[in-house]
C-alpha cells in the first residue's frame, strides 16, 4: 500500500475534486458496482450493450484527458505512448486494478491487456470494462473491437480493428 | 553533463511530458535522472527513451530513473 494522488486538490469555495488539473469524483467502489447491477436489471438483455457503450464513452474520455494535459503542456505523445499512458497508467490511478499491455501492435492493430483486481471483474462479460478498453482503443487508432479472451481473477483482453 | 529532473508527487501523464520536454535540451553524453515516486511513471519514460534510442536504468527503491542520451 502507499498513498496515491498526492496532489488530489479540493478546492473548498467550489466543492470541485482535481488531480493534475483534471476533475474527479471519487465514489466508493460498491456505488459503481450497484449502478451496474441496476442497469442490468432495468435493461435487461440490452444490458451488455448499454454497458459496452458506456464503457466506450469512458474509454474515449481518458484519452481526450490525456490530450488534453498534453496539449495545454505543448507536447504531442506518439500512440504507443498515448496508448500505454491511458491503458496502464490513467485506469491504474482511477482504482481499474492492474493493468498491463502485454502485446501492442499499432500498424495491424492488435492489443493484448491483462487486468488483475478490476471492480468490474466479478461482472460477467465484463462489458463495461470492455467498452473502456475498445473506447481508449478506438480514440487513438480508429474504430476497434474488444473481446475477453480469458475470465478470471486476472482477465485478458485482445483489442483488434 | 548531468540533469535531475523531480516529478514527485505528479502523477499520469505530468511525469512523461515533463521528461519529453527535458530531453529536448539534452546533449550526446548528458545523463538525465528523474526522481518519481509514481511506479507506471518508469514504463511510460521507458518506452519514450528507448524509442530514442537512449539508455535507460531504473532504480526500483526509489524510483529514479537515468537517462544517457547517445
Amino acid at each position: 500500500m502507499k498513498r496515491t494522488l498526492p496532489n488530489l486538490l479540493l478546492d473548498d469555495e467550489t466543492g470541485e475534486l482535481l488531480a493534475s488539473e483534471a476533475r474527479f469524483v471519487l465514489l466508493p467502489a460498491g456505488f459503481f458496482i450497484t449502478s451496474l447491477e441496476q442497469i442490468g436489471k432495468i435493461v435487461g438483455q440490452a444490458a451488455p450493450a448499454l454497458l459496452f457503450r458506456i464503457g466506450c464513452g469512458i474509454g474515449e474520455e481518458y484519452v481526450n484527458m490525456i490530450k488534453r494535459a498534453a496539449d495545454e503542456y505543448g507536447e504531442t505523445l506518439d500512440t504507443d505512448l498515448l496508448l500505454l499512458e491511458a491503458y496502464e497508467n490513467a485506469l491504474y490511478q482511477s482504482g481499474f486494478g492492474m493493468i498491463r499491455l502485454k502485446d501492442l501492435d499499432v500498424e495491424k492493430p492488435r492489443i493484448i491487456l491483462e487486468v488483475a483486481n478490476s471492480p468490474t471483474k466479478d461482472e460477467k462479460g465484463c462489458d463495461l470494462f470492455r467498452g473502456i478498453i475498445a473506447g481508449i482503443a478506438t480514440e487513438v487508432l480508429g474504430e476497434c473491437a474488444c473481446n475477453e479472451v480469458e475470465h478470471g481473477e486476472t482477465c485478458v483482453f485482445e483489442v483488434v480493428k | 553533463m548531468k540533469y535531475e529532473l523531480n516529478v514527485k508527487g505528479k502523477v499520469c501523464p505530468m511525469p512523461l511530458l515533463e521528461t519529453k520536454r527535458k530531453l529536448k535540451e539534452l546533449k550526446a553524453g548528458d545523463v538525465l535522472e528523474i526522481l518519481t515516486d509514481y511506479e507506471p511513471a518508469t514504463r511510460t519514460i521507458s518506452l519514450l527513451a528507448k524509442k530514442c534510442g537512449y539508455g535507460v536504468e531504473i532504480e526500483n527503491t526509489a524510483y529514479v530513473i537515468r537517462i544517457e542520451v547517445k
